[in-house]
């Protein structure tokens, strides 16, 4: 090929790559996507609440571990300190599948506190107290009279260096975590006391981003919504005075951009053994509540587990389908309040939870799901027994990709050896092998391949580069 | 002084010109698209159109894509043809499957692919420190770095597609990629002074001078704000880990900025070494600095990026051969 004709590829490649540059801002053109992310995969079957995770095609699925990082600590919010009692949880294990009509989500964590089925706040459980202390010394009293005060709050001593603040701390919020703790009072958790039952319900949360592919980096690490908060006497002197503004800004409840939904179990009212799950299956308190009354009398019918639909926008966390029994309505009574499912067990020193609900979206505000579809997803966990609850959680940091696959899962041979002694005075043993899962192979020949697969294209790419320089 | 000695072997002209224009669309893409693409929602109003600025990105994102198979194809190295074939085929194959079969990017076939693309992207980097050699050093860091990002990258394919147990690696791997990128940054910046002892002259020196003020003035803003103000520092890390993927604690973002400076007078520096000295070698050194660091610690999830990586190592191999004879 001549000088010339190259040049002239060249200055075609550059026209070329104008034009087309062009054109994508005005045609939209998908870019080349590599497989990456969380992988729900069609199975034949049902979910069997009763045993989640025990069900037949959960052994061909792999669990994609995310790890989870506390909400309350410098790495996920500007505060200047980390608050002790969030971020127990330091992973989950998440699998997910889908069956041609619903969705399934598995999910399990380590609980080394135990199963909690305490009620939770909003309905009748424990309230959300606030154990706040002082690491450097004693606790300033003055400061915590003023701040409990403004926001209508008691208190009391536990001694020197620590107090509780009896009620929801959600206005305070912003105050607990940027000003409060430059006088000397720091946010440690939530009050827990097992022996008096002062504890709140274990939960877990996915959230399901609806926005554009602009994902909002805050996913998970939402809290109560008080955005633009002002507050006033001599606590909104004092945050004039240090911060230069009495608002709060923080707009803790919302997301940065976009719109998602968020799928919650409670132990303690969403799922069958909770303590106050009967309130929840009284179709007159559910009436009462704002679920619609259609769907309320099944219910109480047929009570089941499932999971409460939040929206979560720039504006606010908000409830879907009820008058705002957690946080404000956003739609109103819907027919399909119960529409979701859950099953959990607590075994081993694990939460296995898992939520079934149809593909289609049963309510407004809630995520549609299209198989072949990319979500971006997040999770997070709480354990009540330890003082995680509301605001202080563990949450994975940032959304994860999620596609709904048309394929079935990748199958594997699993082997199993049972030995049997038969009798005492014989003592015979037989071994009999089964193996599940058709037309499989062995996961170690999987590991092998797809790590051969590899090392091979690098290998024989070297040999033949080697080769073909020599001679050169 | 004596003026730098020219490099032995000099890329034709079309080559050169298609590597600037790689060069340029990587940066353009990575500031407006995927910087900007997760930073725009937080800015405060500035009276600019954050929407109209990523439409620079998605321009430069497109122009990459034609860009990359060209110069795959002008890179006169072994191999050629399966790199230009194969990547052409996943960059473009990838677009017109997203009309076609949008569900492509999930089925096994596809995932072996990317586990192709993938182990095609650590080929090139080997490759190109086999023949720049000792000459590859200064990228070491960057290279290995590459390189513990394209195992998570198996690890996720292997077990979210092939039900392998690998999906718990992604915590072994923080803090070495933090180092290595650490180490990168003082590699690259030393290399480009160490280059100044094969001689310089006025614009060679006035050219230093220039990168090094714009690294001083972009780094000391960020490493006082965040040096003296916590809040900041938080703010701050939360862009770093948007921006750029890297998620280090507020404490470390004073380190952050200085490194940040670091990077960006290695970059310059090397760039303008390799016009000036008119060693190409350093050009496309500089360009695969920004590649390496800045992908490492995005999600792979577009073909372009293995891609820009594949072609910023066949272009070292390419031109580091000849410049080694």
């Amino acid at each position: 090929m001549t000088w010339g004709t190259k040049i002239r590829i060249a200055i075609a490649a550059a026209a070329l790559a104008v034009v087309v540059g062009i054109a994508a801002l005005f045609i939209p053109m998908p870019l080349a996507q590599a497989s990456s992310g969380i992988v729900a995969y069609k199975v034949v079957g049902s979910a069997n609440l009763a045993a989640p995770g025990t069900e037949s095609f959960w052994q061909n699925i792999p669990a994609y571990n995310i790890s989870l990082v506390p909400n309350l600590a410098q790495q996920m919010i500007p505060i200047s300190y980390n608050v002790p009692t969030s971020g127990l949880v330091p992973y989950v294990l998440v699998k997910a599948a889908w069956n041609g009509t619903d969705i399934f989500i598995l999910m399990e964590w380590p609980d080394p506190y135990g199963p909690s089925y305490a009620g939770p706040a909003a309905i009748a459980g424990p309230g959300h107290w606030v154990l706040v202390y002082n690491p450097k010394g004693p606790l300033n009293m003055t400061f915590l009279k003023i701040m409990t005060s403004t926001f209508h709050k008691s208190y009391f001593v536990l001694n020197s260096s620590y107090a509780v603040i009896k009620g929801s701390p959600r206005p305070m919020e912003y105050v607990l975590a940027y000003l409060a703790p430059q006088y000397g009072v720091y946010f440690y958790g939530y009050y827990v006391n097992l022996t008096s039952g002062h504890y709140y319900p274990d939960r877990a949360a996915i959230m399901w981003y609806m926005g554009s592919q602009q994902s909002p980096s805050d996913c998970m690490n939402i809290g109560g919504g008080h955005p633009n908060f002002a507050v006033g006497g001599e606590l909104g002197q004092i945050m004039n005075s240090t911060i230069g503004s009495n608002v709060e800004p923080y707009t803790g409840g919302s997301l940065s951009s976009g719109a998602a939904n968020i799928w919650e179990w409670i132990s303690g009212a969403t799922d069958p053994q909770g303590d106050n799950f009967n309130y929840l299956a009284n179709a007159t308190w559910d009436i009462e509540n704002g679920i619609d009354p259609t769907a309320a009398e099944q219910f109480a019918a047929s009570p089941h587990g499932f999971f409460v639909n939040l929206f979560a926008n720039q504006t606010g966390l908000y409830d879907v389908g009820d008058n705002g029994i957690w946080y404000p309505n956003a739609t109103g009574p819907e027919p399909g309040y119960f529409s979701g499912y859950t099953g959990a067990v607590y075994k081993d020193g694990y939460w296995i939870v898992e939520f079934v609900r149809p593909l289609q979206a049963p309510m407004p505000d809630t995520v549609n799901l299209v198989p072949g579809n990319t979500y971006d997803v997040a999770f997070a966990v709480w354990i009540g027994k330890a003082g995680e609850t509301s605001w202080d959680k563990s949450i994975s940091p940032s959304f994860i990709p999620l596609t709904i696959s048309l394929s079935p899962p990748p199958t594997t041979t699993t082997t199993t050896t049972t030995t049997t002694t038969v009798t005492a005075t014989s003592a015979t043993t037989a071994t009999t092998t089964s193996t599940t899962a058709p037309s499989a192979l062995p996961s170690a020949v999987v590991a092998v391949a797809i790590i051969g697969v590899v090392i091979a294209i690098i290998a024989i790419g070297l040999v033949y580069y080697s080769i073909r320089r020599r001679g050169k | 002084m004596d003026s730098p000695k020219p490099s032995s072997f000099f890329p034709p002209l079309e080559y050169k010109l298609l590597l600037a224009l790689f060069s340029i669309f990587f940066l353009l893409q990575f500031i407006f698209r995927e910087f900007l693409f997760y930073v725009a929602p937080f800015m405060p109003s500035t009276g600019i159109n954050m929407v109209d600025l990523e439409l620079v990105g998605t321009f430069a994102v497109f122009g990459l894509e034609v860009v990359v198979p060209f110069l795959l194809y002008m890179t006169d190295i072994p191999l050629r043809t399966a790199y230009l074939a194969f990547v052409t085929a996943m960059l473009w194959g990838g677009t017109a499957l997203g009309y076609l079969y949008p569900i492509y990017s999930s089925t096994p076939f596809w995932a072996l692919a990317s586990l192709t693309l993938a182990a095609f992207t650590a080929l090139s980097l080997i490759i190109m420190v086999y023949e720049l050699k000792a000459s590859s050093a200064p990228l070491a860091p960057l290279v290995a770095l590459q390189m513990a990002s394209l195992t998570l990258y198996v690890a996720d394919v292997a077990t979210e597609y092939f039900g392998l147990p690998l999906g718990g690696l992604s915590p072994f791997f923080v803090y070495p990629m933090l180092l290595l990128a650490g180490l990168g940054g003082i590699t690259t910046a030393g290399y480009s002074i160490y280059l100044l002892t094969r001689g310089f002259n006025k614009k060679t020196a006035a050219a230093y001078a220039a990168a090094a003020v714009i690294g001083f003035a972009t780094a000391y803003p960020l490493y006082q704000l965040t040096l003296y103000n916590s809040f900041m520092a938080h703010i701050m890390s939360m862009v770093f880990a948007m921006g750029l993927g890297v998620l280090a604690p507020p404490v470390s973002m004073p380190a952050a900025a200085a490194f940040m400076g670091l990077y960006i007078y290695a970059i310059i520096a090397l760039a303008a070494y390799g016009v000036l000295a008119r060693s190409p070698l350093h050009y496309a050194m500089a360009a695969a600095t920004l590649i390496y660091l800045t992908t490492a610690f995005a999600q792979h999830a577009v073909v372009v990026i293995f891609a820009s990586v594949i072609a910023a190592a066949n272009a070292l191999a390419y031109i580091g051969r000849g410049w080694a004879k």
